[in-house]
């Protein structure tokens, strides 16, 4: 027993030495890989150009603290941040490349924006969009709930994913940037109602800095979207085709700030005034434009097509049964 | 007004962050940093240095290389290294120039405050 003892307690030792070293190996390896993973994933949050620029310094970077791996975490930290800033930065800069571009670059430091040109930040929006879609017709079917239109956000969102441009934040600003010509956007929405002409409100004060944010702008964008918010519709007018509509709007203004009266409130711009001059982006399978018998422009369900609305589903389920009973 | 004397040079937007490089990097400014290196020497958190250097380097302040090595024989990636340009040098000096005065101003009138007299008891 005397010479055992101390040869077994050596082995324990070694054993219990080899398998702590082990233990704290793979730990570490662990926690390597997943700070690894956590840098590459923020490097894969960035639009490709800034990418190219910096995933190869971070990744340098990261090597070097990855023997520590406290340090190494707290790195990975402050990289998803200066990621989300570098966007933000980015989205600014393509700004400032358009002839926005005096005079605004301190305002614009502190602006912020979604490119919506990533297809991973369209399919983002796309959950966000039907869980809220979801919502609004649970609301609207179980609850009653009508005044489902003030999600002006998610309609500019949409209209952006779907025409891949920068959504851009603040009043202050164009509604958006396009990422390809570096033109401003401007973007207007209105919820249909069936039966009732289109038509778009432009800005609750329709001040000279609005209308020269108005006449600055590459383009305009009008979407239409039904009570839950899907995008029906998605009409395009060129800036210079706006001129129609905005030259009187423009002459209304200064006169009314040259007699020291309020600025007009919403103008609205009808769909049958700019129809002649718009191409329609995106118009969903469901709805279809019809002239009705005043002339003007309407936007209705079609009844053929693929019917989601509930509602219009069980009434037409109660129709055909009446139709059948009577037969 | 220092854009005016470098047409290349355009002011970025001056933080405390931002004076805090521009600080460590003049302390010697002919010297070759990394990112991490720098964030180091600034007290900024790891791996938030980067806006920061972007926003130098679209200034024209700042200027930036790969390192010259063989990663295989240094057995670690090269680095990208930051060095003051010409301009940026003297524009960044004339920033934290600036400041210190605008410091030593605030120090001069906070000084210069009638003191609350102590009450009697």
């Amino acid at each position: 027993v005397s010479i055992l003892l101390p040869i077994v307690g050596t082995l324990a030792a070694v054993a219990a030495a080899l398998a702590r070293a082990l233990a704290v190996d793979e730990i570490r390896g662990y926690i390597q890989r997943r700070i690894t993973a956590s840098v590459n994933a923020t490097i894969e949050l960035l639009p490709s150009k800034l990418q190219q620029e910096w995933a190869d310094e971070w990744r340098a970077e990261l090597s070097s603290t990855l023997s520590s791996p406290v340090a190494a975490a707290r790195f990975a930290l402050g990289l998803r941040r200066s990621a989300l800033e570098l966007m933000r930065n980015s989205a600014v800069a393509s700004e400032n490349s358009t002839e926005h571009r005096d005079g605004q670059a301190a305002k614009s430091e502190r602006s912020a924006g979604v490119d919506f040109s990533d297809r991973r930040r369209q399919a983002a929006l796309q959950e966000a969009a039907r869980s809220m879609a979801r919502a609004y017709e649970i609301l609207s079917a179980q609850l009653g709930v009508t005044n489902l239109r003030g999600d002006l956000f998610m309609r500019e969102a949409a209209i952006c994913a779907k025409a891949g441009l920068i959504w851009k934040h603040g009043a202050d600003y164009h509604d958006a940037i396009d990422p390809d010509t570096g033109e401003a956007v401007e973007i207007k929405s209105m919820c249909l109602r069936e039966g009732a002409p289109l038509h778009f409100f432009t800005s609750r004060s329709f001040s000279p800095s609005v209308m020269e944010r108005f006449r600055a702008s590459g383009y305009w964008l009008f979407g239409v979207f039904d009570d839950s918010s899907h995008l029906i519709i998605l009409y395009r007018v060129g800036g210079d085709d706006m001129e129609a509509q905005l030259a009187p709007l423009s002459e209304k203004t200064a006169m009314r700030a040259a007699r020291g009266e309020p600025f007009l409130n919403n103008p609205k711009i009808r769909l049958d005034s700019i129809r002649p001059a718009c191409t329609v982006v995106f118009q969903s399978p469901d709805f279809e434009e019809y002239e009705a018998a005043s002339g003007r422009w309407c936007v209705r369900r079609r009844i053929s097509g693929r019917v989601e609305d509930d509602h219009l589903l069980g009434t037409l389920r109660a129709a055909w049964a009446k139709i059948r009973r009577r037969r | 007004m220092l854009a005016s004397r470098n047409m290349a040079l355009s002011s970025p937007s001056l933080t405390a962050q931002t004076l805090a490089v521009l600080g460590s990097i003049c302390l010697d400014p002919d010297a070759e940093w990394y990112g991490l290196e720098l964030s180091k020497r600034s007290g900024l958190k790891p791996g938030t240095i980067y806006p920061i250097l972007a926003r130098l380097l679209r200034a024209g302040w700042l200027e930036r290389r790969w390192e010259d090595i063989d990663p295989v024989t240094e057995g670690r990636p090269r680095r990208r290294l930051y060095r003051l340009t010409g301009g940026g040098a003297i524009a960044a000096r004339h920033a934290l120039d600036q400041q210190l005065a605008l410091m030593q101003g605030r120090q001069y009138r906070e000084d210069a405050k009638p003191r609350p007299r102590p009450k009697l008891a």
